[in-house]
């Protein structure tokens, strides 16, 4: 999968999950920004495990982190 | 040599006059933790309002078991769509968050516990079973109104607060107001406590946390406290969390 397959895939979860639109997410869009709260994270974090098969990392859930950087990381474990 | 004699008279004098005063500072935090913790252990049932700025009203439900003073399951109940949803504070700051909907856990990492729990504003960090004389240093500012003000630094670093200063009752040693400060020295949050005795023990019936920057609270109000009911230590881990 390429880049903009996986960003495209994120975004279509983040929409989901935090009933957002897309216009309101951009590439430097933090958990923050986009109003996920701690459980909306985990929760976001866990579904990408399954939907990529990949392990993030514990320390991987902080609200700061945002969506290029997210991506970053599919893309190296995938 | 009269003067000399004069001020290291005043430098012993003043040294044990701080020596106490750190060493009194101590003793309440340490009768705090007593009240708080004494329990061997407490189960009991968890009303939680959250209040927007506007005053709307969102209701939460959930159980609490706790065992000693470093192990705690923490499970929603209600809603249904957070039921199951439960949180377990082991020692050595370990803690887990189950999500049923996944049907796994996941560990939370220490730089994450300064985040807000499930829409609450309490942080994993306030929800974690550990004792206040383990996690901040104490000093006794003053006494006033029936209560001693203590400023609580904490130890290591990790935590995202600064300090807390804690009012802690005179006579029964329970808290009755925490505030807490940012790296930037500005009070963020608030909790009132509400102390009640149940048998032998004091317990906080409930617990109001204000977030000052949000104006958003939390209540946190228990009912159904039962005391010393022998939980074990298998009581308190990840396979249990699941079930």
């Amino acid at each position: 999968m390429n880049s903009q397959e996986i960003e495209k895939k994120v975004i279509e979860l983040l929409i989901d999950k935090l009933e957002i639109s897309s216009t309101q997410i951009t590439i430097d869009s933090s958990f923050k920004d986009l109003g996920a709260d701690s459980l909306d994270q985990v929760e976001i974090i866990m579904e990408l495990e399954e939907i990529f098969g990949i392990t993030f990392p514990d320390d991987i859930h902080s609200e700061d982190l945002n969506l290029k950087s997210l991506c970053r990381y599919i893309e190296k474990n995938t | 040599m009269k003067i000399q004699l004069v001020v290291l008279t005043a430098l012993i004098v003043a040294g044990s006059m701080f020596s106490a005063n750190a060493q009194d500072a101590g003793t309440i935090l340490k009768k705090m933790d007593d009240v708080m913790y004494s329990p061997k252990d407490m189960t009991g049932k968890n009303r939680i309002v959250l209040i927007d700025k506007n005053g709307k009203q969102e209701i939460r439900e959930a159980t609490i078991q706790q065992k000693g003073t470093d192990k705690r399951i923490f499970r929603f109940t209600a809603p249904a769509s957070q039921s199951g949803i439960s949180v377990l504070s082991l020692p050595n700051d370990v803690m887990y968050l189950y999500l049923p909907a996944f049907g796994k856990e996941r560990r939370i990492a220490t730089s994450a516990k300064n985040q807000n729990f499930a829409g609450t504003d309490f942080s994993y960090d306030d929800m974690e079973s550990v004792l206040f004389s383990v996690k901040y240093t104490p000093k006794l500012v003053k006494t006033e109104s029936n209560v001693y003000v203590l400023e609580l630094t904490p130890i290591g670093g990790k935590s995202d607060y600064s300090k807390v200063m804690v009012q802690v009752n005179e006579t029964d040693y329970y808290p009755e107001l925490m505030e807490y400060y940012d790296k930037g020295n500005t009070k963020v949050k608030e909790a009132k406590y509400t102390f009640k005795k149940i048998g032998n023990y004091w317990n906080a019936a409930e617990i109001e946390m204000t977030d000052l920057k949000k104006n958003h609270k939390t209540k946190m109000q228990m009912s159904d406290v039962k005391y010393d009911t022998g939980l074990v230590d298998d009581d308190f881990t990840v396979r249990k969390l699941k079930q």
